[in-house]
């Protein structure tokens, strides 16, 4: 797009940083609608579990209490995206600890919280599947009807066995990979009202209103016009809010009392009953040449999905695309299987079933250099995918592919250069310190499902531009990078772009906001809104002054004519359109390109991905298995940074969530039961565990997005967990196989390679 | 578990909170920053009471050293206090290492050193440097007062020797003078905010002629019912030339004094191994710093 540029590419300060800064953000949980009812969700107790039988006549008869609902006021009881499994309220079933079996509605919260135990579950436990491999046989007790194997698939190109024997080096290891929970500051949390126009309106944290809506109307059996969805400020995402949380019980509530209500879920209630990242299995063998080209991949993907399979199918085949990493392997043999258990509900998280399997694949090129005795960067060089490559799916890469270039400034870097240098530099003898690379890749876009999204522009009368999307701000700070691409495209201000945000009333469908796409698909639908709208204001311009539409450009909020003596301002075009009822609103619209999903998957492979490349300096205590991260450079392919500032937050985000994964995060699982339903159980990076961070982004632009902008969202996260675990290797020797690598797990893999303590 | 029916009733001085206390015997829970009780009520942990909130007692609030180089630490001082504390820094430095990885800024604002020492968990990180500086907890009651040294100071898990009507008012240690040296260690999951899987605390007195220490004092957390010392690893480092198996040797002895268990945050196993290792590194540090 041949825009000048004078708000892209520019570190204005978010518009909603002082806002949030000062506290004056409201989010769903800052939101108490007069006459409220509070709600609260009875759980279960058991992690699988006939229902006999619900009595909730003494909970009813609470005092305080206004109502109670069970699976007998849902209407259609089941929904899911891919698979409606997952019911509303459980009725044949509860299938986890922390499936909602009623819902209570009360004056106040503490005759909610004792209504709660008032009512009487009657169950009949049944044996409880916990381990994906023994859920996988068939003798095991079935989680649902039609068994444990929510989806299995394979996928080959190539012939991997001839070449496993034409190979000079094959590695071979198993991963295993925890179970990480989102822990956003804000819990699942919102609120419900009938507005003044009799229209049922939910507020609540998500990440799509108009996809939630159709959820709770297809469930609640209303017609989705009766029904408005909102999504304000949201305390962060990840991923987690994509699935229904709170919506359905909220709509309940208020449609059946008629009231307002209330529901914000507790932190132990957050980590129990809402969506984690998929625990799994990665089998692989790689082959390699003795030049170090890489010849085979042979894969086997194990995903627990736990009770209900949420977004688990797609996460399902961003694993099988991304496991063979950003490299050209002309033999690939991939067997994956989603696996339905007790443990509790996995879905959508940030990387979305890539940062799993990456783990895996960069584990082994490190392997494999290490065999070769090759330096790592260059054995990943030697078989990086470049645009125009054919990918192991023999897709063609038509997009952007910056990994080569990433990769390149990984190797330049001073901290892999001088590795050696920043090795040697510990002043405890215990203390060992060693470097490590890891690349990425992750398709962005829904791939090969259809997805399609539209943007509203309206001049207002000031002649400033009210932009209407239905993207969230999850904290990713969307709105406020969509406002600098407005601003170019309509010629204007920064400030003269108002935002209206996630709102089903007054915002078209944008599409969800996940896989790393809403500026992408956003920004696309918003430059053909632009274009329509610079349209019809060239229009006016022409009829305003006489001066045919042609000579008219626009700079600074004016329409100047090419000879520059005519200027008319917006405020001029706008008020022209309104005297002559032009309507000053246009909707702009994109459809994302895809292909055809390749037989036996659902939604792969994608045309456009992104990559990043990383590097770790780790510090591991050998005397307590402690591994601790002092520097990460991440270099992501990002096509046009859009506001420096966001983009390094959002990368620094990322990095150290995938610190977190890498190290310490890890929801232990135990009979079913989540042992760490807290802050202070499950660990998540505090400020001292976040290093130095240097992002250094690679732009050679995607000619597809907006001012060559791609996605950025996810990709951060991916590589940090194999850097750091391929630094780890570096500093003590020991490969590790399974994350989070945690220092009693890291200790014992020590001392079983060096034996009794003292001998470092 | 909501807490709403609960009274909090808040004296203007201590001899009124004693009063209280002694009045209301075993209906009353004495509350200062609050960061572990009202957690653990919340929690049912412990049962609901009312609650006598200390916190705006500052007569309780204070760092004083003496003329005969006492240092006295008022019970509500907040662990903010003591880790910026001028006097702990010089003299009782391994007490405000342990006070500044207690927990978060806000966690450190809140809770105070004698809530740390009643609340008696077994890897509070401010008992191990207590129990190896001999510290000595002062107990107020409208009966008068009364001195308990820290370790007899507590009778088995969370059981403590202090009275329905006694409050904790003070600790006091004894200033370390020049010849004196010690460390604090704290094995954590995480570098901020961790709660300790062990920590320990070694002090030991230097003897400047010989160069050997002629006295120590070898406490650790989280590794039994309650903080323990380690008396056989001290008598293996008093008046021994330390070398690197001698230091091993004298780690290795603590497996006498510990019983860890499992929990969330290690197995016993590594829990064992943990103090070992600990104490060697607090050992080395010792011996390789001048001397």
């Amino acid at each position: 797009m041949a825009q000048a540029q004078r708000w892209v590419g520019k570190p204005i300060p978010r518009r909603d940083a002082l806002e949030k800064a000062i506290g004056q953000a409201k989010y769903a949980s800052d939101l108490f609608p007069e006459g409220l009812l509070w709600g609260k969700v009875l759980r279960s107790k058991y992690p699988h579990a006939k229902i006999r039988r619900i009595d909730v006549s003494s909970a009813k008869s609470h005092p305080g209490v206004v109502a109670v609902f069970t699976h007998e006021d849902v209407p259609n009881n089941r929904y899911g995206l891919f698979n409606k499994d997952r019911p509303v309220l459980c009725d044949d079933k509860v299938r986890y600890i922390g499936d909602p079996i009623a819902v209570v509605a009360a004056e106040t919260p503490e005759a909610a919280e004792e209504a709660l135990g008032m009512i009487e579950v009657e169950y009949e436990p049944l044996p409880a599947v916990l381990d994906p491999l023994e859920a996988m046989k068939p003798e095991s007790p079935k989680v649902h009807e039609r068994g444990n194997i929510a989806r299995q698939t394979r996928i080959s190109f190539g012939d991997v066995e001839q070449a496993f024997r034409e190979a000079d080096v094959i590695v071979e290891n198993t991963y295993t990979v925890g179970t990480q929970i989102h822990a956003y500051l804000e819990t699942e949390a919102g609120i419900s009202y009938f507005d003044e126009n009799g229209r049922l309106t939910i507020v609540a944290g998500g990440q799509s209103p108009y996809r939630d809506r159709h959820e709770i109307c297809s469930t609640l059996n209303i017609p989705e016009d009766s029904v408005r969805v909102v999504i304000p400020h949201v305390g962060g995402a990840f991923g987690g809010k994509d699935d229904i949380s709170v919506q359905i019980h909220l709509a309940l509530i208020t449609l059946k009392t008629r009231r307002p209500a209330r529901l914000v879920w507790t932190r132990e209630e957050s980590t129990i009953a809402g969506t984690k990242r998929h625990a799994g299995i990665i089998r692989m063998k790689t082959a390699a040449r003795r030049d170090g080209v890489l010849l085979a991949n042979k894969t086997e993907i194990i995903y627990d999905t736990g009770a209900y399979e949420g977004l688990g199918p797609a996460v399902l085949d961003v694993a099988i695309e991304n496991c063979n990493g950003p490299y050209k392997i002309p033999n690939i043999d991939i067997s994956a299987t989603l696996v339905y258990t007790n443990n509790y509900v996995a879905s959508a998280f940030r990387g979305f079933g890539a940062p799993q399997v990456l783990f895996a694949i960069e584990s082994q090129l490190d392997a494999i250099a290490e065999r070769l005795n090759m330096d790592p960067i260059e054995l990943r060089l030697r078989n990086a995918l470049r645009r125009g490559d054919v990918g192991v799916f023999n897709n063609k890469l038509i997009g952007s592919v910056g990994i080569a270039k990433a990769l390149e400034i990984a190797a330049n870097h001073e901290l892999w250069r001088e590795r050696g240098r920043y090795k040697s530099e510990t002043a405890r003898p215990w203390i060992k310190r060693g470097v490590g690379v890891a690349s990425a890749i992750k398709g962005y876009t829904l791939g090969a499902l259809p997805d399609k999204g539209q943007v509203g522009v309206e001049l207002t009368r000031e002649g400033k531009f009210r932009v209407r999307v239905s993207s969230t701000e999850i904290g990713q700070g969307v709105l406020a990078a969509l406002a600098q691409v407005a601003a170019d495209m309509l010629r204007c201000g920064v400030d003269d772009i108002q935002l209206v945000f996630a709102d089903t009333l007054e915002t078209p469908d944008t599409s969800v906001t996940s896989a790393s796409r809403q500026l992408f698909l956003a920004g696309n639908a918003l430059a053909d809104a632009a274009r329509k709208m610079l349209d019809k204001m060239r229009h006016v311009a022409a009829g305003l002054s006489g001066e045919p539409p042609e000579v008219f450009d626009f700079l600074d909020g004016y329409a100047i004519s090419r000879d520059g003596k005519t200027r008319i301002s917006y405020a001029e075009i706008a008020r022209y359109m309104e005297n002559n009822n032009i309507p000053p609103h246009v909707v702009g619209e994109y459809e994302v390109p895809r292909v055809e999903p390749i037989p036996g998957t659902l939604e792969i492979p994608h045309l456009f991905y992104m990559f990043a490349a990383a590097l770790a300096l780790v510090e591991v205590n050998t005397l307590t298995g402690f591994a601790q991260v002092r520097k990460l450079v991440v270099i992501p392919d990002a096509g046009k940074v859009i506001n420096p500032q966001t983009f390094q937050g959002q990368i620094e985000g990322a990095a150290v969530q995938g610190i977190g994964y890498a190290l310490m995060e890890e929801a232990k699982i135990e009979n079913g039961i989540l042992k760490t339903q807290n802050f202070a159980t499950y660990l998540i990076p505090s400020i001292k565990d976040a290093p130095e961070i240097e992002v250094i982004p690679v732009e050679d632009g995607e000619e597809t997005g907006p001012f060559g902008a791609k996605g950025i969202g996810e990709i951060g996260i991916i590589p940090i967990a194999p850097a750091v675990a391929n630094a780890i290797k570096d500093a003590v020797g020991v490969r590790p196989t399974s994350i989070p690598i945690t220092p009693e797990k890291l200790y014992w893999l020590i001392r079983s390679k060096h034996g009794e303590k003292g001998s470092h | 578990m909501l807490l709403y029916d609960i009274d909090v009733i808040t004296p203007s001085s201590l001899d009124e909170a004693l009063e209280i206390l002694s009045s209301r015997k075993g209906r009353v829970k004495v509350v200062a920053g609050g960061t572990d009780l009202i957690i653990q009520m919340k929690d049912g942990i412990i049962p609901r009471m009312d609650l006598l909130n200390i916190y705006g007692l500052d007569e309780l609030r204070y760092i004083k050293l003496d003329d005969n180089d006492v240092i006295r630490i008022g019970a509500l001082t907040s662990f903010s206090e003591i880790a910026g504390s001028e006097i702990i820094r010089r003299y009782a430095k391994i007490l405000a290492e342990a006070a500044s990885t207690v927990g978060s800024i806000q966690i450190m604002n809140k809770a105070s050193i004698g809530g740390n020492i009643v609340n008696a968990s077994p890897a509070a990180d401010s008992l191990p440097p207590l129990y190896a500086l001999d510290a000595i907890v002062k107990v107020a009651s409208s009966r008068g007062f009364r001195e308990v040294p820290i370790e007899s100071f507590y009778r088995g898990y969370k059981k403590l020797d202090l009275a329905e009507d006694e409050l904790v008012c003070e600790v006091r240690l004894r200033a370390m003078s020049d010849d004196e040296d010690g460390v604090f260690l704290k094995h954590g999951l995480r570098l901020g905010d961790a709660i300790a899987v062990v920590n320990a605390a070694i002090w030991v007195k230097r003897d400047n002629r010989s160069g050997l220490f002629s006295d120590a004092r070898v406490a650790l957390g989280a590794v039994a019912p309650t903080v323990v010392r380690a008396r056989r690893c001290e008598q293996l480092i008093i008046n021994r030339r330390l070398d690197d198996d001698s230091m091993w040797s004298a780690a290795r002895a603590v497996l006498e004094s510990i019983s860890p268990i499992d929990d969330v945050r290690g197995s016993a196993e590594y829990r064992r191994e943990m103090s070992v290792n600990l104490v060697y590194m607090g050992l080395w540090e010792l011996t390789h710093r001048s001397g």
